[in-house]
């Protein structure tokens, strides 16, 4: 099974606070939490590290449906303390990392020493970064590849940590 | 033992005084002692009771290193959650901030005699000359960016019960200031550059020092003679003789005040103009023997007692506010670096935001520039 078809089977992302701010600061959010067949998945942990107005547009989109928190009692703290002794990540992205241990999740981040950290656990299929949302909203018709590459020089000129990529790559398949 | 019952039977709290603080169940508290495996859920509400962060109940608590002994002796008595986030901020700054060998030399360059009213007046002015030589009478509201541009570290000094701090770690100094009123952030600010060029550069090694509200601000009149020597240097600097002479003159010009003793309403006008506090400004007027001693404390005693506070007064004046001094969360100098080793992979943009106290955007805005679009807090 190649890295996309296995992406496309699974259905929730968890995803951290360096996506969820990417998308949020590019206005993108909402669309790529309509794609369908996927839900995003955030701790409370990473919707704390939001600032307001982003925490404000997770819980706007959580009563619409359109997010799902993770119930805490969900992880186990054990699993968690392990995690950050041996990754040496922040306490949202290791929350991230704890869930993915027991579940069939894929890891939504932008950041690329928490990437590889999901990348030791649960091996490239199930990592995937802000970038692949915006091309699978495409793929889904929820907007065009200009659109998506618009969202993306957006998180970029914010400041987001991203790959250099082109207009084209979004319309791939 | 697992790390949680392992931490929690090191703290000097009874199963139900964790209980209490945690608002969790004494039972569920003795099962965790027993090694049951909490959830994450049970484990933020311990952290949450016990005003620790969720890194402590691993084995890498960063408070038992060195430094956090270091900062913990300093303040002495009771915990303090600023105290332990600053000594966690120091230890990972040091950790990404390039090796020095030797504090900045700027800072060794301040000489003087003893913990003397002049002493301190000349080394104020010596600061001056040296870093705003073009500007001797002005307002220092770009404090934070002077003393930023000449290396110094910033951050916040969040949920503590102190002022102000300053530390110099691996040659790097850092001044932690408490988020208040911008007049008084100003004049910790000053006070704690005051501490690293006269206290902290004769320590060989690591040196720390914890301000109370107590401690900043109260002119010669403090207990202890360092503080009182640290406080004429922020005062002086603040506000030099020659301008506050000439603002004063300017000022009782246009209100054509031709009463000879200085009043209130030009002192609150001074401390407006040089984003001071009222009675810092007032203190400064009594050092310049144009109050009489123990005018600034009854002139802003008559102003509470009548006005509801020299803020009040002044706003009553319709005087124009105080400059806003922006101390930020981390300062740009330590920001920049953190940005560039979390795009190199070296460490993830959440170890930052948890160590320096900061936000993701915080993070962002470092790569952007100031004409380009910045996250929707900045």
């Amino acid at each position: 099974m190649d890295r996309e078809s296995a992406q496309r089977g699974l259905v929730d992302l968890i995803t951290d606070a360096s996506s969820i701010i990417n998308l949020v600061n590019a206005g993108a959010l909402e669309a790529v939490a309509s794609i369908s067949g996927r839900t995003i998945c955030v701790c409370p942990l990473v919707a704390s590290e939001c600032e307001p107005t982003c925490a404000a547009e997770l819980l706007r989109l959580q009563q619409h449906g359109l997010i799902r928190f993770i119930d805490l009692e969900e992880i186990s703290a054990e699993i968690f303390l392990n995690l950050l002794d041996f990754f040496d990540l922040g306490e949202g992205e290791t929350e991230c990392l704890s869930l993915l241990q027991n579940n069939d999740f894929v890891f939504c981040c932008d950041d690329s020493k928490a990437r590889s950290a999901g990348v030791v656990l649960v091996g490239t299929d199930r990592v995937v970064g802000s970038l692949r949302l915006l091309k699978w909203a495409v793929a889904d018709g929820i907007f065009d590849a200009a659109t998506a590459f618009e969202y993306y020089e957006r998180m970029k000129a914010f400041g987001g940590f991203l790959p250099e990529v082109t207009q084209e790559w979004f319309g791939n398949e | 033992m697992n790390k949680v019952a392992t931490f929690l039977k090191n703290l000097p709290l009874s199963a139900d005084e964790i209980a209490l603080k945690s608002r969790l169940s004494a039972e569920r508290i003795h099962a965790f002692l027993d090694g049951e495996d909490p959830s994450l859920a049970d484990l933020r509400a311990l952290a949450r009771g016990l005003k620790v962060p969720l890194r402590s109940f691993s084995s890498e608590n960063s408070n038992d290193s060195e430094l956090g002994l270091l900062f913990r002796q300093t303040v002495a008595s009771r915990p303090d959650r600023g105290v332990d986030s600053a000594s966690s901020f120091v230890q990972a700054a040091i950790e990404l901030l390039p090796e020095r060998t030797a504090p900045l030399e700027w800072l060794s360059d301040f000489q003087f005699e003893q913990e003397s009213y002049e002493d301190a007046a000349r080394l104020a002015n010596e600061f001056r000359e040296r870093f705003t030589p073009n500007r001797p009478d002005e307002p220092l509201i770009d404090l934070p960016k002077i003393i930023t541009d000449l290396g110094v570290i910033l951050g916040r000094l969040e949920t503590s019960r102190f002022e102000g701090a300053s530390v110099i770690v691996g040659g790097y100094p850092f001044v932690f200031v408490s988020p208040r009123f911008s007049g008084r952030m100003l004049f910790t600010l000053a006070h704690e550059i005051g501490h690293l060029i006269t206290h902290h550069k004769w320590t060989g090694g690591n040196a720390v020092s914890f301000d109370l509200a107590g401690q900043i601000g109260n002119g010669r009149h403090y207990k202890s003679q360092s503080e009182s020597f640290v406080n004429a240097f922020a005062s002086v600097l603040l506000m030099p003789t020659r301008g506050i002479g000439i603002a004063l003159k300017e000022i009782r010009k246009t209100l054509k005040i031709e009463a000879a003793a200085i009043g209130d309403v030009e002192i609150l006008y001074v401390s407006r103009i040089y984003g001071v506090s009222f009675e810092v400004a007032a203190r400064r007027c009594e050092d310049l023997e144009l109050l009489p001693i123990g005018g600034a404390r009854s002139l802003t005693q008559y102003l509470r007692d009548n006005f509801g506070g020299p803020e009040k007064r002044a706003s009553a004046l319709r005087i124009p506010p105080r400059p806003i001094v922006e101390i930020p969360r981390v300062s740009h100098n330590l920001l920049e670096i953190a940005s560039e080793k979390v795009n190199q992979g070296a460490v993830s943009i959440g170890w930052v935001t948890d160590r320096l106290n900061c936000t993701i955007n915080d993070i962002y805005g470092s790569r952007v520039s100031p004409e380009r679009p910045r996250g929707p807090h900045h």
